[in-house]
């Protein structure tokens, strides 16, 4: 991997056997956080289908909520480590902000505490449907 | 549904669907449509804008779903 240097310092400075041990450790942490944001993905696209497109029970929607929240902690300890300058999966700490914003997105659908009435009288004065165009 | 309105919830719909490469473009789309749809409409809030998009996206994800087949005759 050619960010291998990016944690170690420059690949002429760091100790021949510091090296490979690097490379696993990054190799890791990428293999990790890619396996996470599979997991991500899964719970994503069941939030879709049970939470969003339908209304699940009561109990499924508080089993549910506990794994989203559990997802959202992670998410978000994951993001702070990788803030940091060192991190070398730029292109992975990308995808874990958009796995964030997903699952903080999917949070506030299920816990919207706009009514469905409010919505109505907001969309009547905001988006009126005899406007230009409808 | 208002064509801006609509215009919004795809956007949101899009940036909310996958963590491919476009991901990030796509949120970044809909932020632009949220900026200007509240350039347009002074007073309102950035969260009262959003909380009205998440719930009409849900409305609209069921709407769009295929209705059940009607059951054979008998």
């Amino acid at each position: 991997m050619s960010t291998a240097s990016a944690a170690t310092g420059s690949p002429g400075s760091a100790p021949g056997w510091l090296t490979p041990a690097a490379r696993a450790v990054e190799d890791f942490a990428g293999r990790s956080v890619d396996e996470w944001l599979a997991v991500c993905g899964k719970f994503l696209d069941w939030h879709r289908a049970n939470r969003l497109l339908q209304d699940a029970p009561p109990e499924v929607c508080r089993e549910s909520d506990r794994a989203h929240a559990w997802l959202l902690r992670s998410a978000r300890m994951m993001q702070g480590q990788m803030l940091d300058p060192d991190f070398p999966h730029r292109e992975l700490a990308r995808r874990v902000e958009t796995a964030l914003w997903q699952l903080e997105e999917a949070w506030a659908q299920t816990h919207n505490p706009l009514t469905d009435a409010e919505a109505d009288t907001l969309i009547a004065r905001l988006f009126p449907a005899d406007a230009p165009g409808t | 549904m208002h064509p801006e309105l609509e215009a919004l919830v795809r956007a949101y719909d899009a940036a909310r669907d996958g963590l491919g490469p476009d991901a990030a473009r796509l949120r970044a789309v809909f932020e632009s449509q949220v900026e200007e749809a509240l350039a347009q409409r002074p007073g309102l809030s950035r969260e009262s804008l959003l909380n009205l998009v998440r719930l009409q996206h849900r409305r609209w994800l069921r709407a769009q779903q295929t209705p059940p087949a009607l059951p054979p005759k008998a």
